[in-house]
């Protein structure tokens, strides 16, 4: 269970089936990767590109694609950051402790996964609407919420909220408390401890959530739709602008933001490739898995 | 080298959190709205004319800027977001009935609205035609066509969308007067229509995506100044505009939300917005984007002489008003229920 | 609870045991143990698996708080100190190395985490982690990660680290848990060596009793959260002090029997056993195979019919159905032995061990 030793490579022989199975399994994995991911992915950057790189950077520079691009970095660099603090806080909880309503809490956790994005966009509205729940005191107090960044930060911070601490919970749970327990009969003191072991022990598990978590809080659509009010150039995200554009006849622009899109995605992934590699000695000294 | 990791961990968090603040103080810096228009689909192209016009009238007359944002969506659903609390200085929607219901629910409208401006606070007026492929293929030519098993039609929905109520009461007002004025007739010939539309959008422009952009249906039905606006978006090679026998004179109405204006003190702004929209230099501008104006006599004669001749009928003469139209046809368990229920049951 | 608990006044104790309850919910983990370690004395906590013992370790480390009783180290109450305070060296099961720190990082681990005005400079860090590397035989390693190290070498960066930190008590849980049988055997002789090099009070916990009985000075054994028996080896194989005991550390058989007047009785059969500090009413007789001998059926103390019998490494071993009770006893005899299956012997136990009260 604790740090074994890598194992060695598995010899050829281990692989028993035919040739031809292992071949077309092979094959169908690829066919079924192109067809359903890099072929679309393709398509949105040819489109893209197809009236040439200055039609690209003139549906860019537009002022309310300047704007949707803003306020969608805006909207995750708020929301990621909150839900990895809540992730770490939630997957501690959970992994280390005992206490009554613990399944719950795991049910809870998994909710934005299963409810709609509509749905939790509605939920905000029924809450925090000028007709909801909280909308009179929140008119008097003059704070807006839904149909303003702040709403569309809840929906996303809603939607991507399982992201992080779906990707700690197994791994604290699996690391126990051992080395928390260590670190303490060593002298350190909770803060320490959480920096330079617990932290460190989950940081691989963490980033990818964090970067999961991002890609999703950039692309999120239906929630963000149902708050955002689509005020061109002060609520409409990145993913809302592609939709206008898309319905103002504007394919090109539509796609550029697209592809845009797809490229914070990929720079997403390129990022935690990277961060692998740079530290694969590392990795390969104290990784379990 | 482990603790050094954390320390650059910590770094990151600390640059996010940075430029989360830097982002923020720029977005504020940005956010200087001084109205909110909250529209219907097609007039996008519409109000981004009239909106830049507006404002140099604005800062010839005061040598103040301003400028008009823009949120655009199914006529119903965007009444719901003002309801809901969306900002909107001034509501331009498809029709009268949603504008009703934002005085009704929030009472930041007076229910007197639609006399405040002239022609029952319509600047312009428009009508529903078809958009059929190139050569007509399947011989369309009014409403009766459109109730055949072989043609495929679309329209959206007419609970979410103001352009498809108007398609639904153009369509019902043709079925009394060549069926003989029975409801049960109009209702028959409605279900029959809509057994043959295969998608629903919630707005216009959804619609006219779903027939020009993906190629399904044989006719979409539509707002005039949307059918001729697929002809210059997507080709006059590739569509025509059919005219039915007869259509509605469909009136959409602007007005005022007074209680965000005087919230936010831009009562004055928005109420020339409005008056802006009945003058010369606008009305030459909705001529121009195929919608028929107030005063005709301020529009190009070219662009008045490209909208066809159609008989229309109005509202009133056949519904009452937009109250009773309403709670008849799509309220809850009204006509437009019943003839979903019967499509489904097929 | 034992004579032999009090090995030292309190005064003079390095650890002190007093009373101390420990509950999970409706269940007591630990019931009201008691007894004292004195300094630099290598104390074995032994029992079975849901006995306590590992919960009793991480009492003495902080790690657990006790519901009743207290603990004293170096003869000051650390009841109420928190584990950082404690300065106890905890060695983990798995030892619980931090896999993303090398070895050297490990075992500075606990001098870089003292407060700042007490943190050792760091060249200090290094000759002192040398020192303990060195101490535990591992120079050269410090490089090294977790990972990619033995059991045994992990057990001992393990070990180190916690030494680091000065403890004034060595914990060390299932220290040899995780090892094969060889690596097993090879740190065992090398903990005692260390042990005695170092003088540190050491308390650690195994299941295994040989591991206990040889390594341990002396051996406290727990059984349903409660201290059973704490002595030295002899004491625990000579004078068992319960049931328990007798039967969890080697081989014994147990036969029910009745005491009557301070007699015990087997099928009504006197079995010329001393039963003087038993009450009348049902005992249990403890023996072992090695004490038992065949003997003429008149001096027996037991008898019953050989129901089998079967070669061993260096005899044979025969099965004894005790008294037509069904109870079955095991005795060791020569190989040539003219003992057949069936026959009828007596049994003479020059050990036996007599408890009132049902079979454990």
């Amino acid at each position: 269970m604790h740090e074994p030793a890598p194992p060695p490579p598995a010899p050829d022989s281990v692989l028993s089936e035919p040739l031809a199975v292992r071949v077309a399994l092979t094959a169908l994995a690829v066919l079924f990767l192109g067809l359903f991911v890099l072929l679309p992915l393709v398509v949105v950057f040819t489109e893209a590109l197809r009236p040439g790189l200055a039609a690209v950077r003139d549906a860019l520079a537009d002022e309310d694609a300047m704007a949707a691009i803003r306020l969608t970095l805006l909207v995750a660099a708020i929301s990621v950051p909150l839900n990895a603090v809540f992730g770490v806080a939630a997957a501690w909880a959970v992994a280390k402790f005992e206490f009554p309503g613990k399944s719950l809490l795991v049910t809870l956790i998994d909710l934005p996964f299963s409810v709609s994005p509509v749905v939790s966009g509605l939920v905000f509205v029924l809450l925090f609407g000028a007709q909801g729940l909280f909308g009179p005191w929140l008119r008097a107090h003059d704070v807006e919420i839904i149909f303003a960044v702040p709403g569309i930060v809840l929906a996303t911070v809603f939607v991507t909220l399982p992201f992080v601490a779906r990707e700690l919970i197994p791994l604290m749970q699996e690391q126990g408390m051992a080395d928390e327990e260590a670190a303490l009969t060593l002298g350190a003191g909770g803060l320490r401890v959480f920096l330079t072991v617990t932290l460190p022990n989950i940081r691989w598990a963490l980033l990818y959530g964090v970067l999961l978590c991002n890609a999703r809080a950039m692309g999120e659509f239906g929630a963000v739709s149902v708050v955002s009010g689509h005020i061109r150039g002060l609520t409409n995200t990145m993913p809302l602008h592609v939709e206008i554009l898309y319905n103002e006849y504007q394919f090109a622009a539509a796609f550029a933001v697209a592809s845009l899109l797809a490229l914070l995605a990929l720079v997403t992934l390129a990022a935690k490739s990277i961060l692998e590699w740079r530290y694969a000695d590392e990795l390969n000294g104290s990784r379990r898995h | 080298m482990p603790i050094r990791l954390t320390r650059r961990a910590l770094d990151h968090l600390l640059a996010i959190a940075a430029f989360a603040l830097i982002a923020m103080v720029t977005l504020a810096a940005h956010a200087q709205t001084a109205l909110l228009n909250v529209s219907y689909d097609p007039t996008r192209e519409l109000y981004k004319d009239i909106n830049q016009a507006f404002a140099a009238d604005w800062k010839a007359r005061t040598g103040q800027a301003v400028t008009v944002r823009m949120s655009h969506g199914g006529s119903g659903k965007q009444a719901r977001s003002v309801i809901d609390g969306l900002d909107a200085s001034v509501v331009t929607l498809a029709l009268a009935a949603d504008i009703d219901e934002i005085a009704s629910a929030t009472k930041k409208i007076p229910a007197d609205w639609q006399a405040r401006l002239p022609n029952n606070a319509s600047p312009y007026t428009s009508t529903i035609v078809f958009v059929v492929r190139k050569g007509n293929p399947k011989a369309v030519k009014d409403w009766n066509d459109l109730a055949r098993p072989d043609v495929s039609v679309i329209t959206p929905n007419p609970k979410t969308s103001g352009g498809a109520r108007w398609n639904y009461l153009a369509a019902w007002g043709y079925a009394l007067e060549t069926k003989g004025g029975d409801a049960k007739a109009a209702r028959d010939f409605l279900t029959a229509i809509f057994r043959n539309v295969p998608v629903l959008d919630t707005g216009a422009r959804g619609s006219t995506v779903t027939f020009a952009q993906r190629g399904l249906g044989d006719v979409l039905v539509a707002w005039e100044n949307e059918a001729f606006l697929t002809l210059e978006e997507f080709g006059a090679d590739k569509y025509e505009i059919v005219t039915p026998s007869v259509s509605i004179l469909a009136e959409p109405p602007v007005s005022l939300v007074d209680g965000n204006v005087d919230a936010r003190g831009t009562r004055k702004a928005a109420q020339a917005y409005l008056d802006f929209l009945y003058t010369q230099a606008a009305q030459k501008i909705i001529a121009r984007h195929y919608y028929r104006p107030f005063k005709p006599e301020a529009a190009d004669k070219a662009d008045l002489d490209r909208l066809p001749k159609i008989r229309l009928f109005t509202l009133a003469s056949v519904f009452g008003d937009w109250t009773k139209a309403q709670s008849v046809h799509f309220s809850d368990g009204g006509e437009f229920d019943r003839i979903q229920q019967a499509v489904a049951k097929r | 609870m034992n004579s032999t608990g009090a090995a030292v006044t309190e005064g003079e104790a390095a650890i002190v045991v007093d009373g101390v309850t420990k509950l999970f919910g409706p269940l007591a983990a630990l019931r009201e143990v008691t007894f004292d370690i004195a300094p630099g004395e290598l104390v074995a906590l032994l029992g079975p698996s849901g006995s306590g013992k590992t919960t009793l370790l991480r009492v003495l480390a902080g790690l657990e708080h006790p519901d009743g009783g207290r603990v004293l180290i170096d003869g000051a109450d650390a009841t109420g100190l928190r584990v950082q305070d404690r300065q106890v060296g905890f060695v983990f099961q798995h030892y619980a190395l931090f896999r993303h720190m090398s070895v050297f990082e490990n075992i500075a681990y606990g001098l870089r985490a003292r407060p700042r005005r007490r943190r050792p400079a760091e060249a200090d860090i290094r000759r002192r982690v040398g020192e303990l590397l060195d101490l535990v035989q591992l120079g050269g390693l410090d490089a090294r990660y977790p990972g990619q190290l033995s059991g045994g070498q992990r057990q001992r960066v393990a070990l180190a680290r916690a030494l680091a930190i000065e403890p004034r008590v060595l914990l060390l849980d299932e220290p040899f848990g995780a090892l094969d049988a060889k690596v097993r055997r090879e740190l065992r002789r090398w903990i005692r060596e260390f042990h005695d090099r170092t003088g540190h009070t050491t308390v650690f916990v195994t299941h295994d009793q040989d591991e206990a009985l040889e390594l341990a000075d002396r051996v406290a054994i727990l059984h349903k959260g409660r201290l059973e028996q704490i002595g030295v080896a002899d004491d625990i194989h000579d004078n068992p002090a319960s049931p328990f005991v007798t039967t969890f550390v080697g081989e014994t058989a147990s036969v029910p029997v009745t005491v009557k007047g301070g007699r015990a009785r087997l099928e009504g059969r006197d079995l010329r056993v001393d039963a003087s500090h038993c009450p009348d009413g049902p005992a249990c007789l403890y023996v072992r195979p090695p004490d038992l001998a065949p003997c003429d059926t008149a001096e027996a103390t037991l008898i019953g019919a050989i129901s089998l019998l079967r070669r061993t490494g260096a005899g044979r071993r025969a099965e004894i159905a005790v008294d037509g009770a069904g109870h079955v006893v095991e005795v060791d005899l020569p190989v040539d032995t003219t003992l057949r299956p069936g026959d009828l012997v007596g049994l003479k136990a020059t050990r036996h061990w007599l408890f009132p009260g049902d079979a454990e």
